[in-house]
């Protein structure tokens, strides 16, 4: 495991991107379009940060550069005191292996032709743990995410398991390596409603059972509000505003944010709201 | 989360590699005619009761007990040769497969997923090799290598490996997008774990049929260049044999029959057998393709009474309707649904994946996959039922009168035309030329993209615009009613609005009736008049919206609502509906819902609660629905909003 560089503390952030910056070439070819721009941000250990903005704003960027799936053209990010930048690809590997990343959509995140037991135990093998060690682990984590009794999953195919169940076994996944640092783009807006709440807990548990750092990125503030303890909004590549959740939902200060709430309202009606708004 | 694969993925425990009749019939046809060649090469020795390459008898004897086919121009036993000669091919054909497969496989791993130069230079010699006439080729190096048919084996490789290799690397390139591949890269898996657990697995269905493929072409190739007379002189194939039949003009007498013909025929059989194989193999190892196959149906004589006529003010009244999808394991998507759409009324249909709402809003448009079937009901619209006009008129109601938008905007556009070309296709079918490119462009500003990106790409625009687009495709003809499926998922709430409020102000507009499906429900509940949940293939309660949201009957609505999260109130809590949807191939007797229920009584398990009422009024299929103790059940959140947050 690689230790954080001589002369941080420990008890630093565990991320840190500092006045990040990303372009790509632009539609069309024409010329280069920033993604992200001047983006910093620090995730403390144990913390939940979700991070809201519209499609486009760059929060898939963000997640790439966060997990150095990405190098950013401007800026740096530094994890748990190592800069992403100066590493080796080896080195690169090591640290990757503390995070986990969790997908918008849950199916196509399994390798169809492998057994639960196998996808479970992925991230172990992938940081080398023997093979008779990985075993009692993936039965503690498939037990945590309520996949009871265990020895009935254990053999079967993604195809043979509900969709509720396949987003259990990904989120399995992110516990039994004990990573760190989870980062989750997008993993409930492709899901049945019902889905959501065993999102939400699971990620909670993740940080009050096993201690990590969670980002969770979303386009819903409601949903980042019940799940965060910090909300970053991001817009064109900009974070345009940030502080505790509930201080940013329920009361928001930039234009963006206030654009993002207003939709949230307009889009949805729970019970017993009032009348639907004339339109 | 396509529609087909809604409807037809297999539930827990359904072997998901099961062939269809056709399939497995060609498979098992392919199977025994290689069986017949396999067990003459193994069993050759056996077989035949003279050394092949002996001179055993007189030339040019004809067939007769002692030597079934004859012998040669020297005296060689033809039968001897004919099974010796199927070692030769099975075994130059399968080492050359294998050989070039390696080597394309090797090529397109490391080209695919490394990319960069190393895909550079690799392509190059991909492109180099093809341009080469492969059999030219091997005869100029076997007459320079040599004959030996190690050499030809190694020979027929080096040319047959280009071509997979091509189609292997665009399978990589597609196949190292795929969620599992970034995900094993995102937790530090090494290039090497990556390429081969993830991206080979991957590989198997193409490289299996490919390989099938890459056998039969070095098979013909190298009886070729054995027919050439350029075989192995020490080793007797089918080849030499057509190659000495020729040299002493067999084919003049009547010794074709034993000479030429079974050499010719092994080949064929080897050949077919090859295909007939490698088509079952594609199918094994893509078990999508099985979807393709055609359905048995029996088609069963309808009722031949009139329907009832519509009622008036209604633009779609669906009856009973029923659709099953065949196969290994029957399942009854939809099961026996009513369902009114008002004119000028917006309809919301709710409900989970799986409920059968996409495939209820197929069989409206007469669209069901091949492999399932309306079995029963109705299709009331614009005084005729939809599943008694015929084929040919249901197409002509299809775009014309009756629209759908279909689901997940990303993959319903053609990537490689414009956008304005895509509308102007759509309107084709009830405009002349000019007139639909015209309407094309008012009907793309009119759901807001700006004239100047009319001539744009699919690609170019975002996930909101490309709803749009489709919208647009969608009122080409001007229809009456339009199904708009999922139209907001996968899209930020900002343009969850904009398409949501787009639809809306059409249905002003234009004059139109529309349905919105979709997973949520509260989306529909600010969006819809009125609102349908279905449930296992079932509408388990509809109304008008407003009754709805105050009061709404059936648990499963109440939990569906509860489970998504306010903006407001406390927080941390979102609810959740427990338990998981019931297997389609096994509802339970009852109540579908009853297992996961919270207020479930002893006749749930044994009664079906039917939809009761008139249309337009309240109804849920539950045997609680009216009783007020429902509510005191459950916690309810927004209750929980309104009074104590404790």
């Amino acid at each position: 495991m690689s230790e954080p560089a001589a002369g941080q503390a420990p008890e630093g952030p565990l991320l840190e991107l500092q006045d990040v910056g990303v372009s790509f070439a632009g539609k069309g070819g024409s010329g280069l379009t920033a993604a992200l721009d001047g983006v910093s941000l620090s995730v403390a250990r144990r913390e939940i940060v979700a991070v809201v903005g519209p499609s486009g704003a760059g929060k898939s960027t963000l997640a790439s550069v966060v997990l150095g799936l990405h190098r950013p053209d401007t800026g740096r990010a530094v994890f748990d005191g190592s800069p992403l930048a100066g590493l080796n690809r080896r080195q690169l590997r090591r640290l990757r292996q503390r995070m986990h990343l969790i997908f918008q959509d849950p199916y196509s995140s399994l390798h169809p032709g492998r057994r639960v037991a196998w996808l479970v135990g992925e991230p172990l093998a992938v940081a080398g743990a023997p093979r008779p060690q990985r075993g009692p682990a993936v039965a503690r984590a498939l037990a945590e995410v309520g996949l009871a009794p265990v020895e009935a999953f254990l053999d079967r195919h993604p195809h043979q398991l509900s969709g509720g169940q396949r987003q259990r076994v990904a989120l399995a996944r992110a516990l039994v390596g004990r990573p760190d640092l989870v980062v989750a783009d997008e993993p409930a807006s492709m899901l049945d409603a019902s889905l959501r709440a065993v999102i939400l807990e699971l990620v909670r548990r993740l940080r009050d059972r096993h201690g990590a750092s969670v980002v969770f990125i979303t386009h819903d503030l409601a949903l980042a509000r019940h799940i965060a303890d910090r909300v970053v909004v991001l817009d064109r590549g900009r974070i345009v505003e940030q502080g505790p959740a509930d201080e940013v939902v329920l009361r928001p200060r930039h234009p963006a944010t206030l654009a993002l709430l207003e939709a949230s309202r307009r889009a949805r009606r729970s019970l017993h709201d009032g009348p639907a708004p004339a339109s | 989360m396509s529609l087909a694969a809604e409807v037809v993925e297999p539930r827990s425990g359904e072997r998901a590699r099961r062939l269809s009749g056709t399939a497995r019939a060609l498979g098992i046809a392919g199977v025994a005619l290689l069986g017949v060649v396999v067990l003459a090469a193994l069993g050759a020795s056996v077989l035949a009761q003279h050394p092949p390459e002996r001179i055993v008898a007189a030339p040019f004897l004809r067939p007769s007990g002692q030597h079934w086919l004859g012998t040669d121009d020297i005296g060689r036993d033809l039968f001897a040769q004919l099974v010796h000669g199927a070692r030769v091919s099975l075994s130059v054909g399968l080492g050359a497969a294998v050989l070039a497969l390696g080597a394309g496989t090797a090529v397109a791993l490391v080209a695919g997923y490394r990319g960069g130069w190393w895909d550079m230079v690799l392509m190059r010699l991909v492109d180099l090799t093809l341009t080469l006439p492969l059999l030219v080729l091997v005869l100029v190096l076997t007459a320079f290598l040599g004959r030996g048919l190690a050499v030809s084996t190694v020979l027929i490789a080096s040319v047959l490996w280009a071509r997979p290799a091509r189609l292997l690397r665009s399978q990589v390139l597609k196949v190292r997008r795929f969620g599992h591949v970034v995900a094993a890269e995102a937790m530090g898996a090494s290039a090497l774990r990556v390429s081969l657990t993830h991206v080979l697995a991957r590989l198997v269905p193409l490289l299996s049929s490919q390989l099938v493929r890459a056998a039969t072409v070095a098979v013909v190739v190298q009886a070729g260049i054995a027919f050439l007379g350029l075989g192995d002189p020490d080793r007797v194939s089918w080849g030499t044999m057509l190659f000495f039949a020729n040299a002493s003009n067999a084919v003049l007498t009547e010794a074709w029959k034993w000479w030429v013909l079974p050499p010719g025929l092994a080949l064929a059989a080897l050949v077919l057998g090859l295909a007939l194989a490698g088509y079952a193999v594609e199918e094994w190892a893509e078990p999508r393709l099985a979807r393709n196959a055609p359905h048995r149906s029996r088609r069963r004589r309808r009722p031949v009474e009139e329907p009832r006529p519509q009622a008036a003010g209604t633009a779609l009244e669906i009856r009973s309707l029923r659709v099953r999808f065949g196969g290994t394991r029957p399942v009854e998507a939809v099961g026996g649904v009513d369902l009114t759409v008002r004119r000028g009324r917006i309809l919301g249909l709710a409900g989970e994946s799986g409920s059968g709402k996409s495939t209820l809003a197929l069989a409206v448009m007469g669209l069901v996959p091949e492999a399932g079937r309306i079995t029963e009901g109705e299709i009331m619209f614009g005084g005729r039922d939809l599943r008694r006009i015929g084929r040919a008129n249901q197409a002509r109601v299809r775009g014309r009168e009756l629209a759908l938008v279909p689901q997940s905007a990303m993959n319903a556009l053609n990537p490689v035309r414009t956008v304005l070309a895509q509308v102007e296709e759509a309107a084709r079918l009830t405009c002349p030329p000019a007139e639909a490119r015209r309407r094309a462009g008012d009907l793309l500003e009119r759901v807001g993209i700006d004239p100047r990106r009319h001539e744009a790409f699919p690609h170019h625009f975002s996930g909101g615009m490309r709803q749009r687009v489709l919208i647009a495709m969608a009122l080409a003809n001007e229809p009456r009613l339009i199904i708009a499926d999922e139209p907001v998922t996968g899209l930020d709430v900002v343009n969850q609005v904009v398409v949501m409020e787009l639809l809306e102000s059409l249905v002003g507009e234009l004059d139109l009736d529309l349905v919105v499906i979709s997973h949520e429900l509260p989306l529909l509940a600010r969006w819809a008049d009125d609102l349908a949940i279905m449930y296992a293939g079932r509408v388990v309660e509809r109304g008008p919206v407003e009754r709805l949201v105050r009061e709404p009957q059936h648990p499963y609505t109440r939990l569906l609502f509860s489970s998504f999260p306010d903006l407001e109130g406390p927080r941390g809590q979102v609810g959740t509906v427990p338990g998981e949807p019931p297997d389609p191939a096994r509802l339970p007797a009852g109540c579908a819902f009853e297992p996961r229920c919270p207020c479930a009584l002893p006749r749930c398990a044994t009664e079906r609660p039917e939809l009761d009422g008139a249309e337009g009024t309240c109804s849920a299929a539950c045997w609680l629905a009216g009783d007020v103790s429902v509510r005191t059940l459950f916690v309810d959140p927004a209750g929980v909003a309104d009074g104590d947050p404790g």
